[in-house]
């Protein structure tokens, strides 16, 4: 029996042991060629403005910040802007319900913030290149106004110091009949001063030959006129117009981008949440008639930044108050600057922004755009003192020097 | 700019809690103070299953999914990420179904199960045994991608140039070059890995009662309890051998055998399994059509789905031959889950695809020594059989065929 017994586990162990197990697999693999290949512009190739053209710091809400938001846009106008620049503005939600689950909210208050920068960003670029076109028009409009200025001076010099006589005043598009010299009828002295006197005037006592020749000043001079009024007036004043209303147009849309970022996040989030928020530095002008820009400033071989400085108003939430206040090296309220190259393709920005509330972590990358210029855009953390965090957007803008 | 991704994985392999048949069903108990020791040696490979529709596809069909918006944007798990996708996606024009191309892969799972059973009859109706599965696997999985629609890529790579985050492009291609291990990284599972290993499953403790026993019936009680010493699928794991489900099961059943000559016996069996409910870590759905998530509710509630069990055949006996041709029919009912930590949908989501059915076909051939024992012309009475099985049909289920080699002594 117990033989029996240790002959069953002997043939267990054997069985047991057995045979190995072996398995392979392959998965197909297959990738596109690309064909395209960056050419960056580097920051050694062009001149910048040192005054930082706009700052932008925003703060996106996480989902658990958006349990009881909801959301109507209270200024129709600004959102049909966005709405109507964007090529998918139909995609941009002007309300938000409560009853959406709050991480889609929160993922839709943050497209809408993208989408509101995509259409100032759009509505820039419009600006920029309607302003090229527009200078274009009016120096190829200042030229030919030029040359045609010039001819008509000429005949002006031909007639100048001339004057006729005529009897009575002629009426609405009839001509001025006229008389080289004064008579008891033809009293009315009328000086001939330039193209728009000649085109008025008739001498009945011309003979043929002399009308041949008043006919032939008439004509150059109509043809001269013409020309100044087409330019003045015509397709390239037209032109003139069109661009001018481009950049009114694209002005708007910009504010428009701005508003409803404003209406969703100060307006909108802040009110159920004071620690999500935005803030700009200054744009195009002086945060107010005194004080200075935001700076950025780099060595002569731009390799380092020597100065930066940003005048920030982060609301009225936080210690710091309302109202811009300056943010730099020299203050101590940025810290850890670093400005590197991290790859071919990355030109890194990094630095942290430190107040009492909170700590804003900067990582920004550097590119040159034809129209933006140089900017700096990227991700921001954003530590508070009780341990929390949240992600946001920075953006910061450098014109280019022509 | 975070790009991506992607969907869906996550594969149960062996098709579930239903487990093909492997042994004869018989009311036959051992006799009083009869010990037998059986050995099971159980050969399967996993390379494909039956759905939920019933169609037969690769274990590895998940894998394969379209790199598409659409399956970006659901996929997504970080807000930031998502409303980017879809900026971007509307920036270049894009709609929800373009697609980037698909991802592949490849699954393939082979084990040997060796299951040594001790049985004892501690009267002469009344036999106990206890099955003690020890699974040798090794799996290996490979993923992959094809990559078309160039113009697409050209026109994310357009838009993302224009944001001035030029790093973005190198990251987005890279993305879309590896988007499963991207995924799976995102997700906090761990880079799954080929592997070889041996774990050992549920132990199950099966009496049978005898009730009746005359010349041509015989019908028994069958009585289960499978304990969870096996182990339970890995949450961290996209693929996993599971070979236990971490839940105690009670069933019970009936057998019964019907001699319609000497030599063949019709024999059946039919047992019902309730499989308790326990609570389990899981990670819970982000969306209806993939089971990876990022989320792990430590408390699932859980109640797997009862099954029924049962097979009928003819098995020929004469001289010791054992020729046996059996079908087999079990159905699963749907696992039940629930929670508190996310939204009661995404629970349900876990019960899709968890209803099975499986319809087999077991053919055994074998040759026992019994009789010439007893005649004293064999030194001890074994049996060894031969079973291969096929799944005919099925829901849910692996359908690969599998082979055992049972070897059984009595003493």
């Amino acid at each position: 029996m117990k033989n029996m017994f240790l002959l069953d586990i002997f043939i267990i162990m054997i069985f047991t042991a057995g045979c190995g197990v072996e398995s392979f697999t392959s998965a197909s693999t297959s990738l596109i060629e690309r064909r395209s290949f960056l050419n960056l512009t580097s920051l050694e190739e062009v001149e910048i403005d040192n005054n930082i053209r706009s700052t932008t710091l925003l703060i996106y809400p996480k989902a658990e910040d958006l349990e009881s938001f909801e959301f109507e846009a209270p200024t129709a106008q600004a959102w049909n802007g966005v709405k109507e620049i964007l090529s998918y503005g139909e995609s941009v939600r002007t309300s938000i319900p409560l009853s959406m689950p709050a991480f889609d909210k929160s993922s839709q208050v943050i497209f809408t913030i993208i989408s509101a920068g995509q259409a100032r960003d759009d509505a820039y670029i419009a600006i920029k290149k309607a302003e090229v076109s527009l200078e274009k028009l009016l120096k190829e409009r200042d030229e030919l106004l030029a040359g045609t200025e010039k001819k008509l001076e000429t005949i002006e010099d031909f007639v100048k110091g001339s004057e006729c006589y005529y009897k009575d005043r002629p009426g609405k598009d009839e001509n001025f009949i006229c008389k080289l010299e004064k008579d008891d009828d033809f009293r009315r002295r009328k000086r001939i001063r330039d193209c728009d006197d000649i085109v008025e005037i008739e001498f009945p006592e011309f003979t043929e030959g002399e009308n041949q020749i008043l006919d032939s000043l008439k004509s150059d001079c109509n043809v001269l006129l013409e020309e100044e009024e087409k330019i003045k007036n015509g397709p390239i004043r037209d032109e003139i117009d069109r661009q001018q209303e481009i950049i009114s147009l694209n002005s708007q849309y910009r504010d428009d981008g701005k508003q409803v970022v404003i209406d969703l996040l100060e307006g909108g989030v802040e009110k159920i949440n004071s620690n999500v928020f935005l803030t700009t530095g200054a744009e195009n002008e002086k945060p107010n008639d005194v004080g200075p820009y935001s700076i950025i400033k780099f060595s002569e071989d731009k390799k380092e930044i020597e100065t930066f400085s940003l005048r920030l108003d982060l609301g009225t939430n936080y210690s710091e108050g309302a109202g811009f206040k300056e943010y730099s090296l020299e203050n101590g309220k940025i810290t850890d600057l670093r400005y590197y190259k991290r790859s071919n393709l990355e030109t890194v920005l990094e630095f942290k922004i430190v107040t009492k509330d909170f700590t804003i972590e900067a990582e920004l990358f550097e590119s040159i755009q034809e129209y933006h210029g140089l900017r700096y855009v990227g991700d921001l953390i954003i530590k508070y003192p009780n341990g929390t965090t949240r992600e946001g957007v920075g953006k910061i803008e450098v014109s280019l020097k022509k | 700019m975070k790009v991506l991704l992607i969907f869906l994985l996550s594969i149960n392999i062996w098709g579930g809690d239903l487990r093909p048949p492997f042994l004869i069903p018989t009311a036959k108990v051992l006799p009083k103070g009869i010990r037998n020791v059986q050995y099971m040696g159980l050969l399967s490979n996993a390379s494909s299953k039956y759905t939920e529709t019933g169609d037969n596809l690769s274990v590895a069909e998940p894998l394969f999914k379209d790199l598409s918006f659409d399956n970006f944007l659901s996929g997504s798990i970080d807000a930031k990420d998502k409303a980017t996708i879809q900026n971007i996606m509307n920036r270049t024009g894009l709609s929800g179904p373009d697609s980037f191309g698909q991802s592949t892969g490849d699954i393939n799972v082979d084990a040997i199960a060796n299951v040594p059973i001790f049985a004892y009859g501690f009267t002469n109706k009344l036999t106990v045994a206890v099955a003690v599965p020890i699974v040798r696997y090794a799996f290996s999985v490979s993923y992959g991608v094809r990559q078309n629609n160039l113009e697409n890529f050209e026109a994310v790579e357009a838009a993302i140039l224009e944001t001035g985050k030029y790093g973005g492009v190198e990251e987005f291609y890279e993305k879309l070059g590896t988007p499963i291990q991207t995924k799976l990284e995102d997700y906090g599972y761990n880079q799954p890995q080929s592997e070889q290993g041996t774990k050992l499953g549920d132990i199950r403790v099966i009496s049978r009662y005898q009730l009746l026993n005359n010349k041509i019936n015989r019908l028994s009680f069958i009585g289960e309890l499978t304990v969870p010493t096996g182990e339970d699928q890995d949450i961290n794991r996209v693929v996993d051998v599971a070979t236990g489900d971490g839940q105690f099961d009670i069933g019970a059943g009936f057998a019964y055998d019907y001699l319609l000559s000497r030599d063949f016996t019709f024999v059946s069996q039919a047992v019902y399994t309730v499989q308790l409910a326990d609570t389990n870590p899981e990670r819970i759905p982000l969306q209806f059509d993939s089971k990876a998530s990022p989320d792990i509710d430590s408390s699932t509630s859980r109640d797997l789905g009862d099954f029924l069990t049962s097979q009928a055949g003819i098995v020929f006996n004469r001289f010791g031959i054992n020729i046996g041709a059996i079908y087999g029919y079990q159905i699963k009912d749907s696992d039940s889950y629930s929670g508190n930590q996310f939204s009661a949908q995404r629970y349900t989501w876990l019960e899709d695809d968890t209803g099975q059915e499986m319809h087999t076909a077991q053919f055994v051939l074998g040759y026992d020594t019994i009789s010439l024992f007893r005649q004293k012309k064999f030194f001890m009475p074994l049996m060894v059989n031969l079973t291969h099985l096929r799944v005919l049909d099925g829901r849910n289920v692996v359908s690969d065929p599998m082979t055992t080699l049972n070897l059984s002594v009595f003493f």
